[in-house]
Parts: structure tokens; C-alpha cells; sequence
């Protein structure tokens, strides 16, 4: 189920809501999981048994820690099965198709039989969930949360529909407090509804409206300079808005559940360096990644060169973790060359020099070549469509489709994403009149969805 | 400028501040009506009152009921299914759509996805542009698929019978000057689908040129998807003369009424989510005359559905001639009667189907083939012609000995089942030929108990074919752009239910036609001039095509580049090219009119190597 869908907005939701807020307090947590496996249920039903699964293998895990470290022993035999079990989990489903391809390709190249092999489905927010229950067992290990209550609380922690397939990533001493005792107010509530319409909002009226310009500029080579930069900052502004958008909803909807979730977008195109870009864009991702890859592997504490390596290796594996396909992983080395290099430049920005306004500049371009490989299908398309944006593609074969209302759209996209404050400080303000303003938007939003067939986001897919 | 008030906490959890005052609760409050009372009313409304389904029809019908038959639930499907029920049966939805979507069209010009808004209200659809393809990729797959008519356009030839086809422009190469900036038609299409047919030997009508003294807005709807009753008439007239059957005007047993106004169309509009009130509203419905024909005493021009089997003529095709005029049109330029076998919603190939099915398999003495040149661009071009063939008689066949039971077709006695496929891999590359239907892939089995469903992939082309229960026999037509001297051919074969058996050893392939002259004994090429040229012996019994067993002895030159030369008195009239391999190739190559007459001289050159014609026959093509 998706949230900007009529099923999920019409039927779901209001149905949900209702339930939780009639069940007795000790009941929601189960409310809440069987929800969830509703939510997630009505994508494949059958995959619901494969986050059961994970569930109750870190629950145990969890359970085991704790029984270790109070007989003494540290418990790291389960804190590992827990990672292996994950890890495997994530890239059986992942990276199995990817590996099985590379591998008959290179078979075939040396003129070898190739395996044969049925490619695998991927279940949709698995890369979320497993990071999720890998950080209980990891957390409960480190100490710095609780085991879970129970495996009631515990399921209700996985499975949070709000989160589960798209983020943002909620870790589970983020949450552990609030899975036993989280209070439900009418501010809360508001602000839940608010964040969510306003997210909605960007989703369908930005998002969407941008995206048919990112979808047919990356569906073939074969573009003048123009159209494909026309198309890169079309499919800039989509994923901002549409996944943005999606962080939105899901911390409306934690709100409304009486769940504060971590904040995972804070105008990251108004970063002045790549460094600054990633505190601001996906930042539930960028935590977990410092806190769970970058620091155990030493972080900037065994020197430079150390720390270079860590900084390829952490953004190399978050490349990969977006996807398998060597687009993900240059887009990620492409990602930490750039850490690498703003570091070695100093604390201040590699284009320190500059003015504001032109570092902004500079880190949007560089961004935008960087959502060049993550949006192509292969590394030609990505290295042709940046041929093309550099002028060096030759003769234009094709030409986008951009209409009037396009043109709105990205301009609107530009003067939300540079001109106004972020979705958090609008609704923690919740100033009468954004208030107000935003209601016709929210239900323009609605009517605009029930026109439009139901569009997918795009952070499903990761 | 206020300050940043603190957004985030501990883990950057967001903060949310107590709202004390008045005021600001009901604002909070005010949000909530609103937003539950667009997410309740909606379900209550849409439960209570739920709006009537679309109608469905045609391939959109055998669709939607394909996707309720599979739905499960374990896979997603009935959960898919489901939301989609409830999508088309909101009432809620229904209401604020239709006039929202006007608004959009109207004042901005904007239409959501498949529809496209052009200049001055004037619809299209996405789908029948080309705004995503490379002119190169859109090339091949038209060449392959001109290769599929051509090799259909033969079969029919082998019944008896005359495939005259008709390639409707589309609308947005007709209007292309009212479409958006930026929206690459690709205006050229049109006219190679016309010269590749003519080229390939296909009788084919030129609308483009008929049509050419007309405004777009005489010719199709502005809002709708289909053409005028002008076009109709325009294209009457030409498929009339393309048969040589048009008749004068006073000796025509039905008359010709023109009315000033036609009814509009505007499915476009609904497609784009305007209600058939609305959109009836909205469109203009001045200009256009209606062309109707009337009886004259009793005589009747048109046939009933159930003698279709019986027709001299019939049209096949799809909305543009199952609907409207056309039909009646043509029947009355020609005064004969007209099979109108053309279904709506479906692909021109279906309809052929069911008119052969009607006709014992044997095709009418003229087969007016409706192209709509738009479903070029829909997934497969022109979806099932490739079916088709094993549906008419086969043809006189030449086996090619030299390529019986190939290596990698010797798997003997395979079982197959829905789950269990065999795939055989082919050396394709031991045969040249251009790919137009002259050469076939026969199969044979001798327990004919299931139905097979069969692909056979040339190069990077794939085609499906059905092997009835029962048939025993079956021709797959190897055809397309790529298919001379393709690296490999693959044979997918599976049971379509059941149990199924099939003994590739019988496989082998055929060339389409009669041997005719002698065999050509064998000559070796000579240096003239810098080029090894193989002179043959002239085509004194007039075949239509070539069969040369042709080889290149030198190991280490790898593949060169061949070619049949036809000259007269010095003046070259005809050259095609081919690869020939290190080995053995054997090439079937046609032969144009130009080419065929006993004064022509014909010669096998190569400009690289030393080459040798081994030896060859003629084949003439045309039914005996």
C-alpha cells in the first residue's frame, strides 16, 4: 500500500485510526503490528512471513544478549547471527539477481557455461527493516537501549507502517522509550495531519508533475545539451519532493500514533559542499551509516588515509545499499570522491573562495551529476545522458516534451526548495495562515490524485 | 528575520510545542474536519453510492477480465485487483475528476499521461508519438516488422489471394503542427512504413498522399482518436484505386449523401478523465460533412457477420474500419460487396484470424489489411501478425539440404509441460537471407496432443507462435532487419497445458517457393579490376529468387562482404548485399523485377576475397 493512494487514504487510514484510538492502551502495540502487516500485506502477502521471520529471529537475538550479559559474557554470538542473518537476508533478496548477472557475464566473456538462475523478487522496504532490526540487536548489545518488552512491542517496532518501506530509517533506541509509553495529544495529532498533507502535497503537486520530464529525459541517449539538463534537474527536484515528501507523511503519521521519528531531509539543496549535502539529505541513512559502518570501522581516529578509506567505504556501501547495480555503486564513489576531496581541502569548503550563492551553485551541479548515475538504468545511459549535459553526445536524436505547465512545476519546485523553510519548521510554527493556505493545497492534492492513477514512490524501490 | 525556533531533539527527533491558546486549538481543530472529513466522507460515500463501472470492450475487455481471472492473493494480485475495482467504482472520485481534468485541459492546456494537450484543444496520445525512441532502434523494429507483412503479405499470395494494405497516418503526424513543443513525432515513419512495404514487394495504399490537400482538422477529430468522415471517404477512394475496381459514380447501385455536419468524437477527452457530458459540452461541433451511403431499390451492399466467410473482399483491421463509414464507403466506390471483418479494440491480425477461422483457413480473394501506423509504437510492433502464419495453408516449400537437422537441433524426443521448455540454439549464421519470409523454420511432431507455445528468437528479435493441438506440421517464417547472417537462432518450446512431446530431429529449414531452371554448377570468382566476381548463369526461368551455396576458403580472412550483382549491358540494375563466412554460407536472395529477365547477367562479387558459388538453383516464388 501506498500513502498517496485512495486505498490507503480512504480505507486504511481512517480505519486504522480508529481502531487505535478505540483499543485499550495495552492493545495498540498489537493494533499497530497487525495494521502494519495489513499495510505491508497488501503488496505480497506472502512476504509478510519473511519480516515475521526477521522479527522473531532479533527478538530472540535481542533476548539472548541480555540473558549473556547478565550471566557476564558479552553475547556477541548473537549480535553476529543477528548481522548474518540480516546482512544475508538483505542480500539474498538484493544483491543475488546482481551477482548471479555480473557472474554469467563474466563467465560468458571467458567463453564459460553460465549458471542458470530464477531471479529473485525483491521485497519492497526490506533494506529498511532489515537495518532496523539489525540495530536493536546491535543497540541491545552496545547497551545503549533496552531489549524490548515484549515481542508484541517488538513487532509493532519492525513493522510501524508509517516507516516500514521507505523510511525514514528509526532506530530502535530512538524509539524504545516511546514503543512503552508515548503520549497522545491534539498538538501532536495537528501536527501529524499537517506534516502529512503537507507532504502529500509535495509529493503530487511537485513530484509528479516533474517527473514525466526525469522519466522520458532518462529513457534513452540520444538528447541535445538542453533537454538533458532540462531532464537531470527535473529528476532533481522529483526525488527531493517525492522522497521528501514521503519522510513528511511517514513523521505525520508517527505523530498521529503519538511516535516522534527522526527528521530526514533538512534543505539539502541549500548545502555549500557534498559534506554538507549529506547532514541534510537522507539523514536517518547518514546516521546510521556513521554510527553502525563509518565509526566501527575507526572513523577519522587512525589517521588521513584511514579516514579516506573509511569515508570510499561507508559511501560505497550506502551506494549499494540503494540498489544493485553498478549505477548505485558509482554513484556512491562518486559521493565519498567528493567527501574525500572536500576533506582534503580543509575544514571549509573545497570552494571556500566563492560566494554563498555560488557554492550553493556548485554543490546543486554536483548533486545534480551525482543524480545522473542513480537515475540511469546502466552506466552507458549515465555516462551518454552526462555526454549529452556536457554538449560532448553529439547530434540531439530526440527531444523532451516539456509543456507549459512543466515549466510551472519546476519553477515552483525551485522557489520551495531555495525559498521557503523546511516542512519541520513550517508545521512546528504552524502559523494560521500556512495553516489555512495549506488546506486547499492538501485538497487540490487529493482531487489531482484521484486524477492521476495511483503513482508509486520512488524510494520503494531501495 | 525570526530566529530558528529549535525543530529537533536527541537522535534529531522532531519536537512538537503544546498548543495553549484558544485559538490555535481551533485551528487544530479546523484541520481535523477537514481532513477527516475528506477521508471518511469519501469512504462512505463511495460505499453507499458507488458509481457505475466503465465499459470496457475489445483488448480492453479481455484485459480486465484476464486480470480478475488471475488475481491471487498470495502474490498481490487480488489486493491489486481490489484497489482497482474500488478506484473505477468511486463515486467520489468520478465527481471531482471530470471537471478538474476540464479545468486542466481548458485553461492549461494540460492533459495527464497517455493524452497529450497540443495547440488550439487538440489531443494525442503519448503512446503514438516517439518521443522516447532512437531513430536507429525505431528503424530496426520497424524493418522487423514490415519484415513480419511482407512474410504475411506471401503467405496470402501462396492462397491465391491479394493482401492490399492499408497504413493509416496518425494523427500526430497528420496534426503535427498542433502538437506541443518539443514532442518529436518522428514525421518519417509514415513514409517508410509505405516505401519498406512497396520495397518488400507488398501492395500497400499511400493515405498520406491522398490525403495530402487536406487540413488535419478535415481529417481527424481534434479531441477524439480516430479519423473524419472525410478521411474515410478520401481513403475509399484510394484503396478503390489501389484494387482497380473503382467504379463511375452513375453506375454505382447505392448513393452517396453528404450531410454538412458530422458529429464530433471526443474519446481523447475522456480518456483524460472528462465524463462524456462534459466532454460532449465541451468540444466544438461545427465543420465537418458526414459522408452516408444510402440503398438504392433492395440491393444491399453490406454483408451480415455470418456470411463474412463467403466474401470476395474483405477488410480487416480495427477500430478505424471495424466503426464508422469506411467499409460502406469502399463498397459503394467499388459497387461490390465488402466483408467488414474488422474488430474493435483489437489488432488488425485478430481480426484476420477469426475472418480465416470463418474460411476454413483459406483468405478471400482480396484482403484489405487496416494498419493503423500507430501500433508501431505499442510494445511489440504490430502485435500478432507473427501468429498468423500458421494459420494460412503452408506454401510450396524447397527444403535447403545443406541446412536439414543443424547442430543444436538434435535433441530428440523432448518432453514438455507448462513448466518444463526446450531450447535449442542454432548457428543461424550458415544462413543469409533478407529476412522478408522466404526462408522458414519447419517443425514437425507426430503426437500432436497439446498445444505448444513456441518462440523463436533471430538476433535480438523474439516472435511467439501457438502450435494447435493437432496441427502437425508448422512453418515459423524467419523474419526481421537482423536476420541476415544473424549469430544465432533460439527455439523456446513449452506446453500451453498438459504434457507434450516434440522430436526436433524432423526440424529443418525451408525456403518458401518451386525449384525452376537448372542447377547452377559451380564457379569460382576471378580477379577483375581489383573484385572476385562469380558470373552466374542469367535467370533464363524467370525465378524470383536465389538459392547459392557460396564459400570463402580462406580461414583467417574471417566474414567478408558479398553481393549479387544483376547487370544489363554494363548498367548494374540490381545489388544486394551479404555476409559470407569462413566455410560455407548459403544465401536465398530475391530477386526484383528488374533482376528477373532472361537479359540480365548475374554475378556474385566480393571486393576482399577469393570466393566460390559452389552451387545454386532458382526458386520462383509465386504460386504454381
Amino acid at each position: 500500500m501506498i500513502f498517496a493512494s485512495a486505498i490507503f487514504l480512504y480505507w486504511f487510514l481512517p480505519l486504522f485510526l480508529a481502531g487505535y484510538y478505540l483499543a485499550p492502551k495495552r492493545l495498540r502495540s498489537a493494533w499497530i503490528t497487525i495494521g502494519s502487516f495489513v499495510f505491508y500485506g497488501w503488496w505480497r502477502p506472502d512476504f509478510v512471513l519473511l519480516m515475521v521471520a526477521s522479527t522473531l529471529l532479533d527478538y530472540t537475538c535481542g533476548s539472548k544478549i541480555t540473558a549473556a550479559q547478565a550471566r557476564g559474557e558479552n553475547g556477541r554470538a548473537w549480535v553476529t547471527l543477528s548481522c548474518v542473518a540480516n546482512l544475508g537476508l538483505l542480500g539474498y533478496f538484493k544483491y543475488a539477481n546482481f551477482g548471479v548477472e555480473t557472474l554469467n557475464a563474466a563467465l560468458a566473456a571467458m567463453g564459460y557455461k553460465q549458471v542458470a538462475w530464477t531471479a529473485v523478487v525483491l521485497p519492497v522496504g526490506i533494506s529498511f527493516y532489515t537495518f532496523q532490526t539489525m540495530s536493536y540487536t546491535i543497540d541491545v548489545y552496545r547497551k545503549v537501549a533496552p531489549p524490548a518488552r515484549n515481542i508484541v512491542d517488538f513487532a509493532s517496532f519492525v513493522s510501524l507502517f508509517p516507516q516500514l518501506v521507505a523510511g525514514p530509517i528509526v532506530r530502535y533506541n530512538t524509539v524504545a522509550e516511546q514503543l512503552v509509553e508515548r503520549t497522545h495529544t491534539l498538538s501532536k495529532f495537528w501536527r501529524g495531519v499537517l506534516y502529512f498533507q503537507a507532504g502529500l502535497a509535495k509529493k503530487v503537486l511537485i513530484a509528479d508533475f516533474v517527473a514525466p520530464l526525469a522519466n522520458e529525459a532518462f529513457a534513452d541517449a540520444g538528447l541535445g545539451a538542453l533537454d538533458a539538463w532540462i531532464g537531470t534537474v527535473a529528476y532533481t527536484f522529483q526525488i527531493y519532493f517525492d522522497f521528501s515528501g514521503y519522510s513528511d507523511m511517514a513523521i505525520g503519521l508517527g505523530l498521529m500514533l503519538g511516535f516522534a521519528f527522526p527528521i530526514n531531509f533538512d534543505q539539502p539543496y541549500h548545502s555549500r559542499s557534498i559534506t554538507e549535502f549529506w547532514r541534510r539529505w537522507h539523514i536517518s541513512l547518514s546516521t546510521f551509516l556513521r554510527d553502525y559502518l563509518y565509526i566501527p570501522l575507526g572513523g577519522n581516529r587512525l589517521g588521513p588515509v584511514r579516514t579516506y578509506v573509511n569515508l570510499a567505504a561507508t559511501m560505497l556501501l550506502g551506494g549499494l545499499w540503494h540498489g544493485a547495480a553498478w549505477t548505485f555503486i558509482a554513484w556512491g564513489a562518486y559521493q565519498g570522491f567528493w567527501l574525500i576531496v572536500e576533506r582534503l581541502s580543509g575544514k571549509s569548503s573545497l570552494y571556500a573562495w566563492a560566494p554563498k550563492p555560488a557554492q550553493i551553485a556548485i554543490t546543486f551541479v554536483l548533486a545534480m551529476f551525482g543524480w545522473v548515475l542513480f537515475r540511469a538504468t546502466s552506466m552507458s545511459g549515465a555516462l551518454d545522458h552526462m555526454a549529452a549535459m556536457l554538449g560532448a553526445a553529439g547530434e540531439s536524436e530526440r527531444s523532451l516534451t516539456v509543456l507549459p505547465i512543466h515549466w510551472a512545476a519546476l519553477a515552483l519546485a525551485a522557489v520551495v526548495a531555495w525559498g521557503f523553510p523546511t516542512t519541520q519548521e513550517r508545521v512546528h510554527r504552524a502559523s494560521a495562515p500556512w495553516v489555512l493556505a495549506l488546506q486547499p493545497i492538501f485538497l487540490l492534492a487529493l482531487v489531482q490524485l484521484h486524477y492521476e492513477n495511483d503513482v508509486p514512490f520512488l524510494y520503494f524501490q531501495f | 528575520m525570526r530566529a530558528r525556533p529549535r525543530l529537533v531533539g536527541p537522535d534529531d527527533v522532531i519536537l512538537v510545542p503544546e498548543d495553549a491558546t484558544g485559538a490555535r486549538r481551533m485551528l487544530a481543530l479546523l484541520t481535523l474536519v477537514v481532513f477527516f472529513a475528506v477521508c471518511i466522507g469519501t469512504l462512505v460515500v463511495d460505499i453507499v453510492w458507488p458509481a457505475p463501472r466503465p465499459i470496457a470492450i475489445g483488448a480492453e475487455l479481455e484485459r480486465e477480465r484476464a486480470l480478475e481471472a488471475n488475481a491471487r492473493f498470495l502474490d498481490g494480485s487480488l489486493a491489486t485487483h481490489t484497489e482497482r475495482e474500488m478506484r473505477m467504482s468511486s463515486r467520489v472520485r468520478r465527481t471531482v475528476a471530470s471537471p478538474y481534468a476540464l479545468w486542466l485541459y481548458q485553461q492549461l492546456g494540460y492533459t495527464h499521461g497517455e493524452i497529450v494537450s497540443g495547440r488550439d484543444g487538440w489531443l494525442f496520445s503519448r503512446g503514438r508519438t516517439a518521443a522516447s525512441f532512437r531513430d536507429e532502434g525505431l528503424r530496426s523494429h520497424l524493418d522487423n516488422a514490415l519484415g513480419l507483412l511482407a512474410a504475411l503479405s506471401r503467405r496470402v499470395e501462396d492462397a491465391g489471394s491479394r493482401l492490399v494494405v492499408l497504413p493509416i497516418p496518425r494523427k500526430e503526424f497528420v496534426a503535427q503542427e498542433f502538437l506541443p513543443t518539443g514532442l518529436d513525432v518522428k514525421p518519417w515513419v509514415e513514409a517508410y512504413v509505405v516505401d519498406g512495404l512497396r520495397e518488400r514487394g507488398v501492395e500497400v495504399v499511400d493515405l498520406a498522399q491522398a490525403w495530402k490537400d487536406r487540413a488535419p482538422a478535415e481529417l481527424y477529430h481534434v479531441a477524439g482518436s480516430h479519423w473524419t468522415s472525410e478521411a474515410e471517404w478520401l481513403s475509399a477512394q484510394a484503396v478503390a484505386r489501389v484494387l482497380g475496381r473503382e467504379v463511375d459514380a452513375d453506375q454505382r447501385s447505392t448513393e452517396l449523401v453528404v450531410q454538412p455536419v458530422a458529429p464530433p468524437e471526443w474519446d481523447l477527452l475522456t480518456m483524460a478523465g472528462v465524463d462524456v457530458e462534459q466532454a460532449r459540452a465541451a468540444v466544438n461541433t461545427g465543420g465537418l460533412p458526414l459522408h452516408q451511403v444510402l440503398e438504392r431499390g433492395t440491393a444491399t451492399r453490406a454483408m451480415s457477420e455470418n456470411t463474412i466467410g463467403k466474401a470476395q473482399i474483405a477488410v480487416v483491421g480495427t477500430s478505424f474500419t471495424a466503426e464508422r463509414a469506411f467499409w460502406r464507403l469502399l463498397s459503394h466506390v467499388i459497387d461490390e460487396q465488402i466483408a467488414r471483418a474488422s474488430e474493435l479494440g483489437g489488432e488488425p491480425s485478430r481480426s484476420l484470424v477469426t475472418l480465416l477461422s470463418a474460411r476454413d483457413g483459406v483468405p478471400p480473394p482480396i484482403v484489405v489489411f487496416e494498419l493503423p501506423i500507430h501500433l508501431a509504437f505499442v510494445g511489440a510492433p504490430f502485435p500478432g501478425l507473427d501468429a498468423l502464419t500458421s494459420r494460412l495453408p503452408t506454401p510450396p516449400l524447397v527444403e535447403l539440404a545443406e541446412l536439414r537437422q543443424p547442430p543444436g537441433l538434435k535433441q530428440a524426443q523432448s518432453r514438455l509441460s507448462p513448466a518444463r521448455t526446450l531450447v535449442a540454439l542454432w548457428p543461424a549464421e550458415i544462413l543469409a537471407h533478407d529476412g522478408w519470409g522466404d526462408v522458414l523454420l519447419r517443425l514437425r511432431r507426430t503426437a500432436s496432443d497439446a498445444a505448444l507455445r513456441m518462440h523463436l528468437r533471430v538476433g535480438s528479435q523474439w516472435r511467439s507462435y501457438t502450435w494447435r493441438a493437432g496441427e502437425s506440421e508448422l512453418c515459423l517464417p524467419v523474419v526481421g532487419a537482423d536476420t541476415l547472417n544473424a549469430p544465432e537462432m533460439h527455439l523456446f518450446a513449452s506446453a500451453v497445458s498438459g504434457n507434450a512431446a516434440l522430436d526436433l530431429a524432423g526440424a529443418d529449414l525451408v525456403a518458401r517457393g518451386t525449384r525452376v531452371g537448372d542447377e547452377i554448377a559451380q564457379v569460382v570468382a576471378k580477379d577483375s579490376a581489383g573484385v572476385w566476381r562469380a558470373p552466374l548463369t542469367s535467370n533464363a526461368a524467370g525465378g524470383d529468387a536465389l538459392v547459392l551455396r557460396v564459400v570463402q576458403p580462406e580461414a583467417e580472412a574471417g566474414a567478408v562482404r558479398a553481393r549479387l550483382v544483376a547487370r544489363r549491358a554494363d548498367e548494374i540494375v540490381f545489388s544486394r548485399e551479404f555476409r559470407v563466412r569462413t566455410g560455407e554460407t548459403l544465401a536465398v536472395l530475391e530477386l526484383p523485377e528488374a533482376a528477373r529477365a532472361p537479359d540480365v547477367e548475374l554475378a556474385v562479387e566480393c571486393d576482399e576475397r577469393r570466393i566460390v558459388v559452389k552451387s545454386g538453383f532458382a526458386l520462383r516464388n509465386a504460386p504454381q
